[in-house]
């Protein structure tokens, strides 16, 4: 037999790969999406007060109330920080400064109002930058 | 609204303009705390019209002593009144925070931080309180002037939160979009 139908059956199968993989990329694009969102609400819901179940009961509801309203937003800015650097990545472009600072910046936005929340979601987004920024280094 | 000195209060009554009685008053009863049992209701600031359709008025300060009102010996405050089509408009000043001196001692005094009742009363024929026809009871906060700041700083943020949140938002629709734009590229790559 000639070599050219083993070529051809290489790109195939090579293309199929490829696509399975674009195809699997944009999926986790779409789920991080989706999940940075529901963060998103749930953060809305809860910093603007719009939710108040736990708040002005005693310290440990405070505590409660606090801890959702950090790690919503915490979890909304690492959700939506992996889906936006697997879409650039299946665009070709990278993930730049500016991107980062912007999502930075309107996850600490959310926490104005209580200056509790903004302190540890500080310190939070700080401590998932380092570690982001560590895993790229290794 | 208040600022450090003076609480501001504003009235309309929106009737027919035939409705509207060219002796009609508007009076602020105020109690000495918050409180609206009628004994503690023990100071009247009224804006009494003696036509209402030339604007002309008169603001009285009483003291208000067993259900009598007896004029002030020094009126406190101020108050105004103006019929603007159907709906006639009253203002009022009253000084916050004053020493127990100089004729306050007739009015209920106003402390920062404290809650007081005003019955807000309208009327149309100058008797006090038998021309009393409709009344309101009302609580206001005398806020300290550092709660009143703060206030204004919590609403500033507030507002920055919501835009915030706007701006979240727009952009996660704007993203979303985006996405099935790549999609659609997706599709037509693999065809």
């Amino acid at each position: 037999m000639s070599k050219i139908p083993k070529v051809q059956t290489k790109d195939q199968k090579s293309k199929t790969r490829r696509r399975s993989e674009d195809k699997f990329a944009y999926r986790t694009v779409v789920i991080s999406t989706v999940l940075s969102l529901i963060f998103f609400v749930v953060s809305l819901l809860f910093n603007i007060g719009i939710i108040s179940i736990f708040a002005d009961i005693n310290l440990i509801f405070d505590i409660i109330d606090i801890l959702i309203k950090v790690i919503a937003i915490l979890l909304f800015f690492l959700f939506m920080m992996i889906s936006i650097g697997n879409y650039k990545e299946m665009t070709g472009k990278p993930l730049g400064w500016k991107e980062f600072l912007l999502l930075f910046i309107l996850s600490i936005g959310q926490t104005l109002l209580n200056y509790i929340v903004f302190i540890f979601t500080f310190i939070g987004l700080l401590l998932i930058l380092v570690y982001l920024y560590l895993v790229q280094e290794i | 609204m208040q600022n450090n000195l003076k609480l501001f209060i504003s009235v309309q009554i929106d009737l027919e303009v035939d409705a509207h009685n060219s002796t009609e008053f508007i009076g602020l009863l105020i109690s000495n705390s918050s409180s609206e049992n009628q004994e503690d209701f023990i100071d009247a600031k009224i804006v009494q019209f003696s036509d209402i359709q030339t604007d002309e008025f008169v603001y009285l300060d009483y003291v208000i002593n067993n259900s009598l009102f007896l004029n002030d010996t020094i009126y406190h405050g101020e108050g105004a009144g103006k019929l603007d089509g159907k709906v006639s408009v009253y203002e009022f000043s009253i000084p916050i925070n004053q020493p127990l001196t100089d004729g306050y001692e007739e009015d209920a005094l106003l402390e920062y931080g404290e809650s007081y009742s005003i019955n807000i009363t309208y009327g149309k024929t100058p008797l006090y309180p038998e021309g009393i026809i409709k009344s309101e009871i009302v609580l206001i906060n005398i806020f300290k002037p550092s709660e009143e700041e703060q206030l204004l700083i919590d609403v500033i943020l507030l507002v920055l939160t919501i835009i915030v949140f706007s701006i979240v938002g727009i952009l996660s629709g704007y993203y979303i979009y985006k996405l099935f734009k790549l999609k659609e590229k997706m599709e037509r790559l693999r065809s």
